[in-house]
């Protein structure tokens, strides 16, 4: 027992030696997991602003102006473009000149000062662009309807509307995207350094012919899999301490839950990742295989984890293969740690999935190094 | 006459390389199905029928009113609490993700000539679903209160707006459609760059690329021979990827094939010689493959505009936008699929990918080494 422990250690020891010993494999463990989280942090958005706005109005009165008005002052439109007709409105969106376009027809003015009439306006919006028409379709939508509560109260009362409903966001009051996707960008951040740092190991030593120096060692394969994952877990867990502090003290997104339940979460979590990037590597016999195995399972694995898109928005099918996906559980409990302050045994309900997936791919993973061996 | 020969022997050898070897077909024709069908089930941004909980704290028949009101719509699905700290658990625990509450002075205060009585609280932690829900139980309010002024000809003089929103080519604002061509970016970017890189990178750590080089060919020789034969399997990936969203998601396709095919092996011609490049500099597996991964891969998933907004990035990430060749790409799938052959908008974006292909193919024949 004691042999097994010092030999674990020892290969364990070669193994980090072999990560930092070189700028080469040293600078994998932390440069790209740095560009990652700056280049993600900043560029995952799905907000719409800066739009560029067309507008066709044919109307000349007073009230058509106000009413383009309540939309030109508001910050989500960048620029306001007039066009002389409804043809170059659309002309102008298919040529992707303009996002959106507002078109007033002539009578406007004439039936918002009616009291029976409804006036009405025409929202063209660019369909290529699916998201972002629905978040600016009902923005404008709820601008218009404001409007048109606003000018009515103005006529009654002789003066401006002050309130509107009051709105709370929870969570998240200032709605930055940022936030919302920081939580989930650890774990993907995670995922990747988990896989990178365990599944080559195997294939590269099997390339390079050490792997025959390891199997003459007294190690037996279950020593020699433990130590590789020890290594792995550590120096993985190593690098995502660090995008963690980045990612507190730099973009000061606080940890709303305890450190300790954050890092057990995400020690089980890299157990059950690095598990399965050596089983990748040990079913693979070069490194270029390891690399497409990596492929096969990261992409997938982060589109069915609820990073992007919701899960409630699969089919049910789909939803239920997601259960069996560690990720999903680590994007959960990372975004009740950071986010929402879930309770501890929220947390727990998702460390337990990570628990059981880590112990079945460890298993797997154990079982086809040993077949691979024989 | 000679070029021909040499040419046609690099271009076989490749060929050769690739079909011998599982994992090279592997991520040439299987991934791509793979991802694209993640992709297309997967990814779905669409808002419709989120759970919102409505407390009426005030049963007058005005808040009963604005209750139905909200009650028939696509984008909510309205769940009745009786009490606002039960809707409030609710959200906590994700099963509501936002509440309106009709306070009980509602009736009081809007006799009062207030507006704004009700309360409205979203989930800030999915931003996307909680603006989306905002805007419209705000513009539902607004619209209800606009009816209720003219009922009671409170509002003088005064107009209710009706907004006829018209989305052109997606009127059903289905996000697939616009997310799957936006994915095969990403698909061709894998197998034109990853591939590349690592099967050229490979030859350099095996000792092979020394033999190659012992042969009397030129460096353009050598380029052009590496680059043909991944061409042709990222259009063939291309064609499939095609085909495969017609089949499996009935995502519209209403340009022609022939604008689908230009633009496709434009962007092919820029990552697969980007894939050549980055194996020529780096001449190691692990270190290619990461390149890859960060110039290629990660730069079309985020970069492109297929799901993030390049609009909403600050400044600076805009312009690095401008260097990656997927933010024309993107532009002009979801304008093929979507919009049809719009030749003006379509041949601008060939354009700047011809520029920057122009800059890569440069620099990678520059470093093709003749030498080691």
């Amino acid at each position: 027992m004691l042999g097994s422990i010092r030999r674990v250690w020892r290969l364990f020891l070669k193994e980090v030696i072999i990560a930092l010993g070189t700028p080469k494999t040293r600078n994998i463990l932390i440069v790209p997991q740095i560009i990652e989280l700056v280049m993600f942090s900043f560029a995952v958005s799905l907000d719409v602003t800066n739009v560029r706005l067309g507008v066709v109005n044919l109307d000349s009165g007073v009230e058509s102006s106000t009413f383009l008005l309540s939309f030109g002052t508001k910050p989500v439109f960048k620029e306001v473009r007039y066009y002389q007709s409804y043809e170059e409105l659309k002309e102008a969106i298919e040529q992707r000149e303009i996002f959106a376009g507002l078109a007033v027809p002539n009578d406007f003015s004439a039936r918002m000062l009616s009291k029976d009439e409804t006036a009405k306006v025409q929202f063209l919006v660019d369909g290529r662009r699916a998201n972002a028409s629905a978040i600016l379709g009902g923005y404008v939508a709820q601008i218009t309807q404001t409007y048109g509560v606003q000018a009515a109260f103005q006529n009654a009362n002789g003066e401006p509307m002050t309130s509107g409903p009051v709105v709370r966001r929870w969570f998240n009051p200032n709605l930055i995207a940022r936030n919302s996707f920081m939580p989930g960008l650890i774990c993907l951040i995670t995922t990747t350094v988990g896989i990178m740092v365990s599944a080559l190991s195997i294939s590269r030593e099997r390339e390079m012919g050490t792997f025959e120096q390891l199997l003459v060692t007294p190690a037996s394969p279950i020593e020699i899999v433990a130590g590789k994952m020890i290594a792995a877990v550590f120096l993985a867990t190593g690098s995502v301490l660090l995008i963690t502090a980045i990612v507190i003290f730099g973009f000061k997104l606080p940890l709303q839950g305890s450190f300790g339940l954050m890092l057990l979460t995400t020690i089980t979590y890299l157990a059950s990742i690095v598990s399965i990037g050596l089983m990748i590597s040990s079913l693979s016999t070069t490194q270029q295989q390891s690399t497409l195995g990596a492929f096969i399972f990261i992409p997938p694995a982060i589109m069915l984890s609820g990073f992007a898109a919701p899960i409630e928005n699969m089919p049910y099918w789909l939803k239920a293969c997601t259960v069996v996906n560690p990720v999903r559980w680590e994007m959960e409990a990372m975004r009740g740690l950071f986010l929402r302050g879930t309770s501890t045994e929220a947390i727990i309900a998702c460390l337990i999935p990570l628990a059981i997936v880590a112990a079945v791919s460890l298993l797997a993973a154990i079982y086809m190094f040993k077949r691979r061996m024989e | 006459m000679k070029t021909v020969e040499r040419l046609g022997a690099i271009v076989w050898k490749e060929w050769l390389q690739v079909f011998r070897d599982p994992s090279a077909l592997m991520i040439a024709f299987v991934l791509p199905a793979i991802l694209l069908f993640i992709f297309g089930f997967g990814l779905s941004l669409d808002v419709t029928d989120v759970k919102t909980g409505v407390v009426l704290e005030d049963a007058s028949p005005l808040a009963r009113s604005f209750y139905n009101s909200l009650d028939a719509s696509k984008y909510i699905e309205v769940k009745f609490y009786a009490e606002r700290t039960e809707a409030e658990l609710a959200m906590r625990d994700e099963i509501i993700r936002a509440v309106v509450v009709v306070p009980n002075d509602f009736t009081k205060r809007i006799s009062q000539g207030e507006i704004g009585v009700v309360q409205i609280l979203t989930d800030g932690g999915d931003t996307n679903l909680a603006f989306i829900v905002e805007n419209y139980l705000r513009a539902a309010f607004m619209k209800w209160t606009s009816l209720r002024l003219r009922e009671t000809g409170e509002g003088g003089l005064a107009g209710k707006i009706d907004l006829e929103t018209k989305t052109m080519y997606n009127p059903a604002q289905i996000t697939r459609h616009s997310l799957i061509p936006g994915s095969i970016a990403m698909i061709l970017a894998i197998i034109g760059t990853l591939l590349t890189a690592l099967v050229v990178a490979r030859e350099w750590e095996r000792g092979t690329m020394e033999a190659t080089l012992a042969a009397s060919v030129g460096k353009f020789e050598m380029f052009v021979g590496k680059f043909i034969p991944y061409f042709l399997l990222g259009l063939a990936a291309a064609i499939g990827g095609l085909f495969l969203s017609k089949l499996l998601f009935d995502v519209p396709f209403r340009g022609s094939f022939a604008a689908y095919l230009l633009s496709s092996s434009v962007f092919l011609l820029v990552a697969t010689t980007q894939g050549i490049f980055i194996s020529s500099i780096c001449r190691d597996q692990s270190v290619a493959s990461q390149v890859a991964v960060l110039s290629g891969f990660l730069p079309n998933f985020i970069l492109s505009g297929a799901i993030f907004e390049i609009d909403a990035m600050p400044k600076i990430i805009q312009l690095v936008t401008y260097i990656f060749p997927a933010r024309y790409y993107v532009v002009c799938l979801q304008t093929i699929f979507m919009a049809g052959d719009v030749w003006l908008l379509l041949l601008t974006q060939i354009g700047y990918m011809c520029v920057i292909g122009a800059v890569v193919v440069c620099a990678a024949i520059l470093k093709t080494p003749k030498r080691l």
